[in-house]
């Protein structure tokens, strides 16, 4: 996937098309895109970040702009903080397995959680 | 005994008070429902008071003694429940406007036991919404406001079981029921200075409550001593066909000095009285256990693991909420959006979190397995300011050592207990992590240091409101 940064993007309709072509890229539903891509932002422009501050990922963003579909009032400023919440999930995600170690079927997660009695 | 005493009395002098006909289960009930009434409105406690029902209870809970038909040690005892428990006769509201008008026609398991054993229902108590799972980063995160500790009406009750804190902390009840996904129940019992006891996974049935994450999710008492909250748990513990989850399991005791292991680096970043009062506790705990310095809590990822857990699971218990698009009504601006994180985390990011699971449980065995517990300061700070967000308010204090999250992953039990106070005339804890089914040896633990100190005992000047 090409490397999108918010900072790219000139003008909302180039942030538009970047959230739906990344939607896509991110094999969500076409429709679920272009509802996302077609919501009007509900309150003025994206916030701009702190100098110190990172801006929030393009694949974040647009799976972030998908969360129109339930909620069309969520403003550029929601979805950018959305956006900034699933980079940090992604941050974590990457904790939890930072020696990439592979899954065997022998190591295979809790799925009916139980403490044993030991 | 004046009304305050009897208010602020332990759940045993209570049934001894009963016994000896001194007081009725009704003038009790009656008595806890004037406070309820006048205390309760001024920290936030109370969602719905149930004066009907609890009437009755308590009418049932004498004639039953006056026949002679006696139900154990929580007969005729009031008490009230987090609002995330089904009951008859009132709403049940997960303390979020949109499921303010929620009903059940049944009762949650827990409910129908102490039912069962002749406990008086008195209200449903306040709690954060959803209980915390969409990232609340403030106290007013529930629509019946921030919760207060009756300490400091300035600072928060601690969430999400904030109701239930004040409400024991205040003399409103006898005790009351909280819930833990991770920390709600041991978070509030600290900062309102209460003993609060999470039981080990699967030991009390959750039918009936609120789902958040049904692989973390427990409920557990909280009380006005270690005594009291071990009483509470044997009646409410047990298997039930509704939870498949809800196991069957003794309640072993200690048969020998205990020995408790003390977690490693716990004081540091902690406030100067946590640190003070956690190792003047250590001093009485000398008296009666064998104490271990410096045991290592194994490395491991558990704040990315409970992190990840609560988000995903949170999101598909309220996934319906979610895809409604009414989490715009929630209170909190940050769980307006939270639970649109929550929708987006990779299966497989959910997968590995469980999957280290398996190593925690293995990892805290070898590491912990040989004590009867494991003490550190519940909290590294004293409650938290209500007017400030949570990641400004005590900022030194930010990264220490704690075993919430990672006791919570492995579903090991822990109780709480107050230990003295701090900045603000705020209470102070220390925590007792025990391994899986042993919560009647931290109970033995705690009621030895409960009967050397008496910070427990301590109550706060309260504001009507």
């Amino acid at each position: 996937m090409r490397a999108l940064k918010l900072c790219d993007m000139r003008n909302r309709k180039q942030f538009i098309t970047t959230v739906a072509a990344t939607s896509a890229a991110l094999a969500l539903a076409r429709s679920e895109a272009r509802a996302a891509a077609a919501t009007p932002a509900a309150n003025g422009a994206m916030p701009s970040p702190a100098p110190s501050e990172k801006p929030p990922s393009a694949p974040a963003l647009a799976v972030a702009a998908t969360m129109r579909r339930f909620d069309p009032k969520l403003s550029d400023a929601e979805i950018a903080g959305i956006a900034k919440d699933i980079d940090e999930n992604s941050q974590l995600g990457a904790a939890l397995n930072p020696k990439k170690k592979r899954l065997r079927n022998s190591d295979g997660p809790v799925t009916i959680f139980t403490v044993p009695l030991r | 005994m004046s009304d305050e005493d009897i208010a602020f009395a332990d759940c045993a002098t209570l049934q001894r008070l009963l016994r000896r006909r001194a007081l009725s289960s009704l003038e009790l009930t009656n008595l806890y429902l004037a406070r309820l009434e006048k205390y309760g409105g001024a920290y936030n406690a109370v969602v719905t008071l149930m004066p009907e029902r609890a009437r009755a209870e308590a009418k049932r809970a004498d004639k039953e003694r006056a026949a002679g038909r006696l139900r154990g040690p929580l007969q005729g005892i009031p008490y009230g429940v987090k609002d995330l428990l089904a009951t008859v006769g009132a709403p049940t509201t997960w303390g979020a406007e949109p499921y303010r008008r929620q009903r059940f026609d049944y009762d949650a398991t827990v409910v129908r036991k102490l039912g069962d054993a002749g406990a008086v229902l008195l209200a449903k108590l306040a709690m954060v919404e959803l209980a915390g799972g969409f990232g609340y980063n403030g106290a007013d995160a529930s629509f019946t406001g921030p919760g207060r500790t009756p300490w400091n009406r300035d600072f928060w009750s601690g969430g999400s079981s904030s109701g239930s804190g004040a409400a024991v902390a205040a003399g409103l009840v006898g005790f009351a029921i909280g819930s833990e996904t991770s920390g709600s129940i041991l978070f509030p019992s600290t900062s309102c200075g209460v003993t609060g006891l999470r039981p080990t996974f699967g030991r009390v049935s959750r039918h009936g409550a609120m789902a958040l994450c049904w692989t973390l999710d427990k409920l557990g008492p909280m009380a006005r001593s270690a005594a009291d909250a071990e009483t509470v748990l044997r009646v409410i513990s047990g298997s039930d066909p509704n939870d498949p989850s809800a196991v069957d399991r003794p309640f072993p005791n200690a048969k020998r000095r205990p020995r408790i292991g003390v977690l490693a680096k716990a004081t540091q970043k902690t406030m100067p009285a946590v640190k003070a009062n956690f190792e003047a506790a250590l001093k009485a705990l000398a008296e009666f256990c064998d104490v271990v310095d410096d045991v290592a809590v194994p490395r491991l990822p558990y704040g990315a693991a409970v992190g990840t857990i609560v988000r995903a699971e949170g999101a598909a218990a309220f996934r319906d909420l979610i895809e409604s698009g009414r989490a715009r009504e929630l209170r909190a601006v940050d769980d307006r959006t939270g639970g649109y994180v929550g929708y987006a985390t990779p299966a497989v990011d959910y997968i590995d979190a469980l999957r280290q699971r398996v190593f925690m449980i293995e990892a805290f065995d070898r590491a912990f397995g040989k004590y009867d517990a494991i003490v550190s300061p519940t909290l590294h700070t004293v409650a938290y300011p209500i007017a400030l967000p949570f990641d400004t308010a005590y900022p030194k204090y930010r990264g220490g050592v704690s075993l919430i999250a990672s006791g919570n992953l492995t579903g090991v039990p822990a109780l709480a207990l107050p230990n003295g106070f701090g900045e603000n005339g705020l209470p102070t804890g220390l925590s007792l992590l025990g391994r899986p089914f042993c919560e009647a040896k931290l109970s033995a633990i705690a009621r030895m240091y409960q009967r050397r100190t008496h910070h427990h005992l301590k109550r706060p000047t309260l504001v009507a409101g």
